[in-house]
């Protein structure tokens, strides 16, 4: 919980997503390397850094008189499948969703501008309107099939 | 048939005159079919609906269709042939033969 609340508290920056996205370009930069990259101050870049490396974003290296930093993005993995995927599915769903429906089906109008009526001798049943199985259906459709001009 | 289901009209020889989907369906009452033709040019996808319904010795069958004109598919003179050979068979038993000029 204290990690998911140092994430977002780590990305809520402008500053400290830049040194992330700068780490994420180049791989093990010194901190004097990332002043000059962003143009800040030592000690603005350290302040950042430290938070960084607090919510485990940033990792370095020790190698005698340098500090090398490395991007972690473990943590915003779990954030993000903790809080951005579960939220992100269903609405993706939902999106898709409404897309099939809405391509797919027909725009109604509010009155039908075509009506034929007629009256034929026989029965429900024998209008085939009680899931008769394709064949008998084709063939009453087809028995009279000269629309297709 | 059955909701969401394909409800197409077939030729003699089996190709697909006419697709569309089964919207809605209330067996013994009514069928809402969407209307794909494939002989119209320029047509765009409609909606029919087909109910029955019975009165005494007779059954009234009620075909309509929403924005027929979009279909650019020869509705308005298409549907009374239909109409009159379904009529027909189910009176007689046998198929309407019309002059293929209709």
């Amino acid at each position: 919980v204290l990690t998911v609340d140092a994430v977002f508290k780590a990305l809520a920056d402008q500053t400290r997503r830049q040194l992330l996205d700068s780490l994420r370009d180049t791989a093990g930069q010194t901190l004097t390397e990332l002043e000059s990259g962003l143009g800040m101050t030592r000690f603005g870049v350290m302040k950042h850094l430290k938070v960084l490396e607090e919510a485990k974003l940033v990792t370095s290296r020790k190698e005698g008189r340098f500090k090398y930093h490395y991007l972690n993005a473990a943590p915003i993995q779990e954030v993000a499948d903790r809080w951005i995927a579960p939220y992100q599915k269903p609405f993706t769903r939902f999106a898709l969703d409404l897309k099939h429906q809405l391509e797919s089906s027909v725009p109604m109008a509010d009155k039908p501008n075509f009506v034929l009526e007629t009256y034929i001798r026989t029965t429900p049943r024998r209008c085939g309107m009680h899931s008769p199985g394709p064949s008998s259906r084709r063939s009453t459709i087809t028995a009279r099939g000269s629309t297709a001009s | 048939l059955r909701q969401g289901g394909p409800f197409r009209y077939l030729t003699g020889d089996g190709q697909v005159m006419l697709d569309g989907e089964v919207i809605e369906i209330e067996p013994m009452k009514k069928i809402v079919s969407s209307f794909i033709p494939s002989w119209a040019e320029n047509s765009q996808p409609t909606l029919v609906t087909f109910a029955i319904e019975p009165l005494g010795e007779v059954v009234k069958f009620t075909i309509t269709h929403h924005d027929y004109e979009k279909a650019n598919a020869g509705i308005d003179t298409g549907w009374p042939v239909v109409v009159a050979g379904l009529k027909t068979l189910l009176e007689t038993g046998k198929p309407l033969n019309l002059p293929t000029s209709m």
